[in-house]
């Protein structure tokens, strides 16, 4: 028995099963979700690559698994990134039973994962870009809407991570394969150059995010909101994996900069265009580009401080993204669509839904008593101390941000009419009561609640600045 | 759809050259299936032919001699940095640059996926010449395959009907 074969293969097995397996649907969700569940406990507790005894039966888990002469590999130190992705899938096809997306919902979102997976571990790495590259090819089913033609985001979409691939694998070349002098100079900085833009189509760092806040508009916000999730995340743990394995990265002081640069360009125009939006699924969209935007920068700071809030940040982030995703879905089910206009008196109509989505962009903004408060506080405070020029732009940044989210709640509460409330289901609104709770949980006692998600830097021993 | 049926008959003849003559074949295939995959989803319709106005051809043909030129300046630098023949190096770049253009210049589902498979096929001219391993030619057959089913899927998508 190998690592990979427990969390890469045999989810793809699952989710080749469900796809060729007609009907079933509330089954296929149950079982994708339990079966998640299972896998993120199983990273949880099982040792990988000690023996375990049970009775008289023994058994070890091999970290490594070879295809085609290139190895995946799963260790120790990789099981908290595992329970995360697999608590992650089990929270999104959970909720599908609720906000009933495609059929499909189920078996491409543990395949992508799956595969996400498979690109964190190969070995090796520099073919992690083509594994994403297949799980967003994956993913493009579940944005299309039978008998509605795909629009711009979605095409957006792919062209810009699909362009990503070949930098990254260049680069990789460039770096580690190309048995070149890799004290030139000029090779270094092609390559720096070469791997930053392949993960700023990967990432969608401005300019490349304009597909974003489009496909936050045309496709259901459940599905959106799980691409959100899981993809920039994920890619982010394949950057630190790029980070952790070349020392020419990890020293450069040029490749940090530029990542803490892009950071403060994304949350500095996320912001902007935010506070114009008139569509709450553009901000949705708007305040993934800012999330992302603080993770690059915390990166990009090149300092224990920055790491921790990099962790710590996951948590709420993925917790906030289902919360508005959750709420969008119900209040577009319920009202038919999601203009502005229609979501008036929200409160009074859906209310766990309104809540659910006020609540995750105030703690996305950074509201004192909810899950991001501390951590951005932590962040932007330690920052300070180094140089204050900058966070001029990520103070307008989150300023237009939260006049966005501001006019979203006065039209949420504004005029009281003639409204009738809309019932929610009972299953969603316990899912909302407790993704609401965990945020005020996490922004009381950020510690306490966060300080495992540390781990997922085992994962990369060579970072330890 | 023929000239790329020609590309990816060029792309196998410059890789066999670097490639094993069985993983060479890989990529011609690939190529060829993902074009059938591509035409299937046309449905036996004629392809919608936007109507360019004479400037709009005038201002296409500049775009495309500007890329060659600036293929053909920065080629031998490109070809000194990463050790490659200057032939590779033009191949790549001018497939990379045209595969652009298409990609700048449409908003159709099929053209942007033909441009997407003309920009890789321009990288896979570069990347068969550095790495041979059979991993990454499987990868790289089933993306380009898998772009255009996906293509296939967004085209068709207005014409399908919901199962469940």
């Amino acid at each position: 028995m190998t690592a990979p074969t427990i969390w890469i293969i045999s989810p793809l097995l699952l989710a080749i099963s469900f796809f060729l397996i007609r009907g079933r649907q509330v089954l296929k969700f149950y079982l994708g979700a339990f079966f998640s569940l299972f896998l993120a406990f199983l990273a949880m507790v099982i040792p990988v690559g000690e023996v375990m005894t049970f009775g008289s039966l023994t058994v070890q888990v091999n970290p490594s698994l070879g295809i085609l002469g290139r190895q995946f590999i799963l260790d120790q130190g990789d099981k908290t990134i595992l329970a995360l992705s697999y608590g992650m899938g089990f929270f999104w096809i959970f909720g599908g039973l609720v906000s009933k997306p495609r059929s499909s919902f189920v078996s491409i979102a543990l395949a992508v994962l799956a595969i996400l997976v498979a690109a964190i571990s190969v070995n090796p790495f520099l073919f992690s870009a083509l594994l994403i590259e297949v799980a967003i090819l994956i993913s493009i089913p579940l944005m299309g809407s039978p008998g509605i033609p795909a629009g711009q985001g979605v095409q957006r979409y792919l062209v810009f991570q699909t362009l990503g691939m070949p930098f990254i694998l260049l680069a990789g070349w460039a770096l580690g394969g190309s048995g070149a002098n890799i004290g030139d100079p000029n090779l270094i900085i092609s390559a720096a150059f070469l791997l930053g833009l392949g993960f700023a189509f990967l990432l969608a760092v401005f300019p490349f995010y304009t597909w974003i806040p489009l496909v936050a508009d045309e496709i259901n916000p459940y599905v959106s909101g799980f691409i959100f999730a899981a993809l920039p995340v994920m890619i982010l743990f394949i950057l630190l994996d790029f980070i952790n394995g070349l020392a020419v990265i990890r020293d450069s002081d040029l490749f940090f900069s530029a990542l803490q640069f892009c950071g403060v360009l994304m949350i500095a125009t996320g912001g902007i265009w935010a506070a114009f939006q008139n569509i709450i699924t553009r901000l949705f969209g708007y305040a993934v580009i800012i999330e992302t935007g603080f993770l690059l920068f915390a990166l990009g700071m090149k300092n224990q401080v920055g790491l921790e809030y990099f962790t710590f940040a996951i948590l709420p982030r993925m917790i906030e993204i289902g919360l508005i995703a959750l709420g969008l879905s119900f209040v577009k089910k319920s009202l038919g669509n999601l203009e502005t206009q229609d979501l008036t008196s929200l409160f009074r109509r859906t209310p766990f839904s309104a809540g659910a989505i006020i609540a995750a962009f105030f703690s996305m903004a950074g509201i004192p008593l909810l899950a991001e408060f501390s951590i951005k506080f932590g962040l932007l405070r330690s920052y300070s101390a180094q140089e204050s020029g900058i966070l001029t732009w990520i103070f307008i940044g989150m300023l237009g941000f939260l006049v966005a989210v501001f006019r979203f709640l006065a039209v949420f509460i504004g005029h009281p009419g003639n409204y009738e409330k809309v019932p929610e289901p009972q299953l969603g609104k316990a899912m909302i009561l407790i993704g609401v709770v965990s945020l005020l949980c996490i922004g009381l006692f950020p510690r306490f609640f966060l300080q495992g998600m540390v781990q997922i830097l085992n994962a990369f021993p060579m970072i330890n600045w | 759809m023929a000239s790329l049926a020609v590309l990816y008959l060029g792309l196998f003849l410059l890789v066999i050259n670097y490639w094993s003559f069985g993983l060479s074949a890989v990529k011609l295939v690939a190529g060829w299936m993902a074009l059938a995959i591509l035409a299937a989803s046309q449905g036996g319709e004629i392809i919608n032919r936007t109507q360019l106005n004479r400037q709009g051809v005038i201002f296409r043909i500049i775009a495309a001699v500007v890329i060659w030129i600036l293929v053909f300046l920065i080629a031998p630098s490109v070809s000194f940095l990463i050790a490659q023949p200057l032939p590779v190096t033009w191949s790549g770049l001018i497939l990379i640059g045209m595969g652009l253009l298409q990609l700048g210049m449409t908003t159709q589902t099929l053209k942007v996926i033909i441009g997407l498979l003309t920009v890789l096929a321009g990288f896979e001219v570069f990347y068969a010449t550095v790495e041979n391993s059979v991993l990454v030619a499987g990868l790289l057959a089933m993306i380009t395959i898998g772009l255009a089913a996906v293509g296939a899927y967004l085209i068709t998508l207005p014409s399908l009907e919901e199962s469940v």
